[in-house]
């Protein structure tokens, strides 16, 4: 069923960091190849995560959240014409209507499973396919906001589907090594 | 950009699925691997240490806590 669109999505080109362990990134590093990450978290669907632009998203991740020993980040260029850009409002709201119609329908037929977001992007991209998929995301917990504006840190992630657009550049920021 | 075209197209397939065509798209898709709905409700519940604090403070307060916790689902 899978389709290979013709349709021009959004242009993207943009420096994203990749953090994992130190020997996986070793065997990204040596067969310039990753693994898609398919685990129940992966908000926007399985594929490829990058933070875009900002190093210490990728570094703070793999410390605080991951909480790796010794860790590495992989630099890339990421670049593509097929980027479904949900910071776009519009984009946000297409995609918002799509995953009410697949809850709905889903949920006439008996289901009983939850409907993540990750499921809608893997059926989106099996219907139409695309590239990659960016989002925003807020840093940490609600209490770290700053008041009385209720502003948060945020970041960028990256989902890339197409590992084509890819363009792996470096390791930087190991440790533990 | 054919954002909106691409979703157009997306929905319209869709529609004209079958549900035995639906149902096997959302199988590739990985429904298998989601948790039962009431259980995704009951662990978010559990697992959140300040809404399980602010249950104390009444239905009021509750919702307004609920409301400002973010999980990415």
């Amino acid at each position: 069923m899978e389709n290979n669109s013709d349709l021009e999505l959004c242009d993207y080109q943009c420096v994203c960091f990749h953090g994992h362990t130190k020997e996986v990134i070793d065997n990204i590093i040596e067969t310039k190849s990753f693994n898609d990450s398919i685990k129940d978290w992966e908000w926007l669907g399985d594929g490829v995560y990058f933070f875009e632009r900002h190093f210490n998203h990728a570094k703070n991740w793999c410390i605080k959240a991951r909480k790796y020993d010794k860790w590495s980040t992989v630099e890339a260029n990421i670049t593509t014409e097929k980027m479904l850009d949900m910071i776009d409002p519009d984009n946000f709201d297409e995609f918002k209507k799509i995953t009410s119609k697949i809850r709905n329908r889903y949920s006439q037929s008996g289901g009983i499973k939850k409907v993540t977001t990750k499921l809608i992007f893997n059926l989106v991209h099996i219907v139409e396919n695309y590239d990659a998929v960016r989002h925003s995301f807020s840093v940490g917990e609600h209490e770290e906001c700053i008041y009385p504006t209720n502003m948060v840190k945020m970041g960028i992630q990256i989902c890339v589907r197409n590992h084509d657009c890819i363009d792996i550049l470096k390791e930087v920021g190991m440790n533990g090594c | 950009m054919d954002v909106k075209k691409y979703f157009e197209r997306v929905s319209e397939k869709v529609d004209n699925m079958s549900d035995k065509d639906f149902l096997d798209l959302l199988k590739k898709a990985g429904i298998d691997e989601c948790p039962l709905a009431e259980e995704f409700r009951g662990s978010y519940k559990l697992k959140d240490n300040g809404l399980k604090k602010n249950l104390n403070y009444g239905v009021k307060k509750y919702k307004a806590t609920n409301n400002n916790i973010r999980v990415a689902a």
